[in-house]
C-alpha cells in the first residue's frame, strides 16, 4: 500500500509525546530581518504530525501567519514521496518541522526560502547551511539557561558539564564565559567518547554544586546513557540542571527548556518579513519553559529563590 | 442511643459536604500583560491549596473571549485580571475590584521599551518581543512613543512568555527591541548585568495597578471570604508560592487613590 501525505489548511489533531532524546549544538548570530513582503504560497511541512511538539509549532506557526498556508504532514512516507508531496504544492516558501521535513524540503526545492525548526543538531544538515534556509535553533543559548539556573539558585556558584570536543569545543567556550557573566563558575569535563562519560562525571562530581546536562550527541548517546548520569548524580546528592523537557522523566531539578509555541511564531514571523535574497537567518528559540522539581529541590536541600517561581510552567512534586 | 447519635452525626458530615460544594467557588483568571504559558501549573497549584478551604477551584484562561464571557454570565466566582483590562470593561460588566496584587513591596508597575539602539527610527520594521498580548502591546507602545503611531505600525511583535524572554532576545538577536516591566529589567539587572547593560530604555509607560481580584457585583459573602482567602496568602509558605507563579507577593485590599486609578 502506497501512504499518502496528509494535507490540510486546518488544524491538525493534537499528537502525542514522544521520548527525545535531544542531542544538538546552539545557535548562530543572527543577522537581522529585512522588510516586509509576505511569501505568496507558504507550504508547513511537518515531518510527524503525531509528534506532540511538531504540531504545537506548526499550530502557533497557523495562527501567527498572516496568509493563507498549506501544510502536509510527512509520516509514514519515504524521503523520495516526502519530495514528490513537497513539489507538488509548488511552495514559494516553506515552514519545516523537524529533521525528514527539512530534508525534503530543501530537496524538493530549489532556491525557495525555508525556515527550518525543531531540527536535532541542525548543523549535520547540509541543507541548513543553504544561503536560503534560516533555522530557529532546538536549544535555548547557554546564557539564557544559565541565567534562570542563577535565577531559581541562587547560591549555586559551580556547575559542571560533560561535553565532547568534538562537537561541543566552541559551545563549552561560550558557556564558561556566560557563566561568568552571571556569578557561575562552570567546569567542564571534556569525555572522548561515551563510555568515558561516567568515569569524568564522577570526577566533576566531587567539584560542583549542581550538574549541568547539556545536549551532547556523545555524552548523551543513548538512554542508557543519559539514565546512568542522573543516577549517578542523584546517587551524589547532586541537583541536576538540563535542557530538555523529555528529560522529565529522570527527575532533574530544574529544565529550562524553548518554548514551542514561540519557535512557531518566530518562524511566522521570519517567513512574514522575508523579501527576494535575504540574508540568512539563524535564530535562538526566543521564549522559555521552565520545569521545577520541588521534591529535588527539598531533597537537596536547596535554596530557592521564591521570586523565580513566576518563570515556572510546570512543578514536578 | 449509639445508632441515633451516628445518624446525627452521619447528617452532619453530609450537611456540611453539601454546604462546602454550594459554596464553592471559582476563581477565573485571564491577562493579557502576560502570555500565560504555565496553565497546568497553576490550575494544579492553585486548585491544591483551595481545595482544603472550600472545595474553591482555579481557571485560568488563554482567550479573552472565553474569560469575558464567563464575566458576561455572571459565573459564581471572582475574577483575577489584569488593571489595564479591568479599565477597559468598565461601563460593560459591573465589578467590585477587592484586592490588587503587590510585588517588590508595591502595587504599581511600569512597562518600558528596551532595545541596544539608542535610535527609536531604527526599530521601523523590526520585531519587538513582547510577553503581552498584541493589543495590550500596541496600547503600552502608542503610549510610550507618543507621535510614532506611522512607525508603530510597522512593527512586528513577537509574543514571547515572558518579561526576562523579551529582553534576552534582544540581546540573540531574535527581536529589536523589547517591552517589558520595569521590574523586569530589574530582574535582568541583577541576574545578568552585561545583558542589561547591552540594552537602552526608549520609552517609558504609565504607572499602572498589577492584577485586580474582583468579583461580581452584587456578589454574596462566600465571594468576601474567598478573596480573604487570597489576602492572607502571603502569610504562609504555601499560599506564597502559589501567589508567586502569578509573580505576586501578595494581594491586599485597594486604598483610596488604587480604586480610584481603576476608574481613570
Amino acid at each position: 500500500m502506497m501512504l499518502r501525505p496528509t494535507r490540510n489548511t486546518s488544524p491538525s489533531p493534537a499528537g502525542r509525546l514522544p521520548l527525545l532524546l535531544a542531542l544538538a549544538v546552539l545557535a548562530a548570530p543572527i543577522v537581522a530581518v529585512p522588510a516586509q513582503t509576505p511569501a505568496t504560497k507558504v507550504l508547513v511541512v511537518n515531518s510527524d504530525g503525531a509528534v506532540e511538539k511538531y504540531n504545537t509549532a506548526q499550530q502557533s506557526f497557523r495562527s501567527s501567519f498572516a496568509g493563507p498556508v498549506t501544510e502536509i504532514n510527512l509520516a509514514g512516507l519515504t524521503d523520495r514521496a516526502a519530495e514528490r508531496a513537497i513539489r507538488a504544492e509548488a511552495p514559494t516558501a516553506i515552514y519545516s518541522i523537524g529533521a525528514k521535513a527539512s530534508i525534503a524540503a530543501s530537496k524538493a526545492t530549489s532556491g525557495r526560502p525555508i525556515v527550518m525548526s525543531s531540527v536535532i543538531n541542525w548543523q549535520r544538515l547540509p541543507a541548513a547551511t543553504a544561503a536560503g534556509t534560516h533555522v530557529i535553533a532546538n536549544e535555548l543559548p547557554s546564557a539564557t539557561q544559565l541565567t534562570m539556573f542563577r535565577y531559581f539558585f541562587p547560591k549555586v556558584k559551580r556547575v559542571g558539564v560533560l561535553y565532547s570536543t568534538e562537537f561541543n569545543r566552541q559551545w563549552m567556550a561560550e558557556a564558561v564565559a556566560a557563566g561568568r557573566d552571571v556569578g557561575i563558575e562552570v567546569i567542564g569535563i571534556p569525555v572522548r567518547t561515551t563510555g568515558a562519560a561516567r568515569t569524568g562525571l564522577s570526577r566533576l562530581l566531587s567539584k560542583v554544586d549542581a550538574l549541568w546536562v547539556a545536549s551532547d550527541p556523545m555524552v548523551l548517546a543513548d538512554e542508557a546513557a543519559v539514565r546512568a548520569i542522573f543516577a549517578d548524580s542523584a546517587a551524589a546528592r547532586k541537583p541536576t540542571f538540563t535542557y530538555a523537557s523529555a528529560f522529565a522523566e529522570f527527575s532533574p531539578t530544574l529544565i529550562v527548556a524553548p518554548d514551542v509555541p514561540t519557535i512557531g511564531r518566530q518562524a511566522a514571523g521570519i517567513l512574514q518579513g522575508l523579501v527576494p535574497g535575504a540574508k540568512k537567518e539563524v535564530q535562538s528559540p526566543a521564549g522559555s519553559e521552565v520545569t521545577l522539581n520541588l521534591r529535588a529541590v527539598k531533597d537537596y536541600g536547596l535554596d530557592l529563590n521564591e521570586e523565580a517561581m513566576d518563570s515556572v510552567n510546570r512543578v514536578l512534586r | 442511643m449509639g445508632r441515633m447519635l451516628l445518624a446525627a452525626f452521619g447528617a452532619g458530615a453530609w450537611f456540611n459536604v453539601r454546604a462546602q460544594s454550594a459554596s464553592a467557588l471559582t476563581v477565573f483568571f485571564y491577562s493579557p500583560e502576560t502570555n500565560v504559558n504555565n496553565f497546568s501549573a497553576l490550575k494544579g497549584e492553585f486548585d491544591t491549596f483551595l481545595a482544603p478551604l472550600g472545595g474553591h477551584k482555579f481557571q485560568p484562561f488563554s482567550d479573552r473571549d472565553t474569560f469575558e464571557k464567563q464575566l458576561a454570565t455572571r459565573a459564581r466566582g471572582l475574577f483575577l485580571l489584569s488593571s489595564w483590562h479591568y479599565r477597559q470593561l468598565a461601563g460593560r460588566v459591573a465589578l467590585d475590584p477587592l484586592l490588587v496584587g503587590n510585588a517588590r513591596g508595591k502595587a504599581l508597575q511600569k512597562h518600558q521599551l528596551f532595545s541596544q539602539t539608542p535610535n527609536i527610527a531604527d526599530l521601523r520594521s523590526q520585531k519587538i518581543a513582547t510577553a503581552g498580548t498584541r493589543d495590550f502591546a500596541l496600547t503600552l507602545l502608542n503610549e510610550m512613543l507618543p507621535g510614532q503611531q506611522e512607525m508603530i505600525a510597522t512593527l512586528n511583535l513577537l509574543v514571547v512568555p515572558k518579561d526576562i524572554d523579551a529582553l534576552m532576545a534582544v540581546g540573540f538577536g531574535a527581536a529589536r527591541a523589547a517591552i517589558a516591566t520595569e521590574g523586569g529589567a530589574e530582574k535582568l539587572a541583577k541576574l545578568n548585568p552585561k545583558q542589561r547593560d547591552s540594552l537602552k530604555q526608549l520609552g517609558n509607560g504609565r504607572e499602572s495597578l498589577l492584577p485586580v481580584l474582583a468579583a461580581p457585583r452584587g456578589a454574596g459573602g462566600d465571594a468576601q471570604a474567598l478573596a480573604k482567602i487570597f489576602a492572607g496568602m502571603d502569610a504562609t509558605p504555601e499560599g506564597r508560592g502559589r501567589l508567586q507563579l502569578l509573580g505576586l507577593e501578595a494581594m491586599r485590599e485597594l486604598n483610596a487613590e488604587q480604586n480610584e486609578r481603576l476608574t481613570r
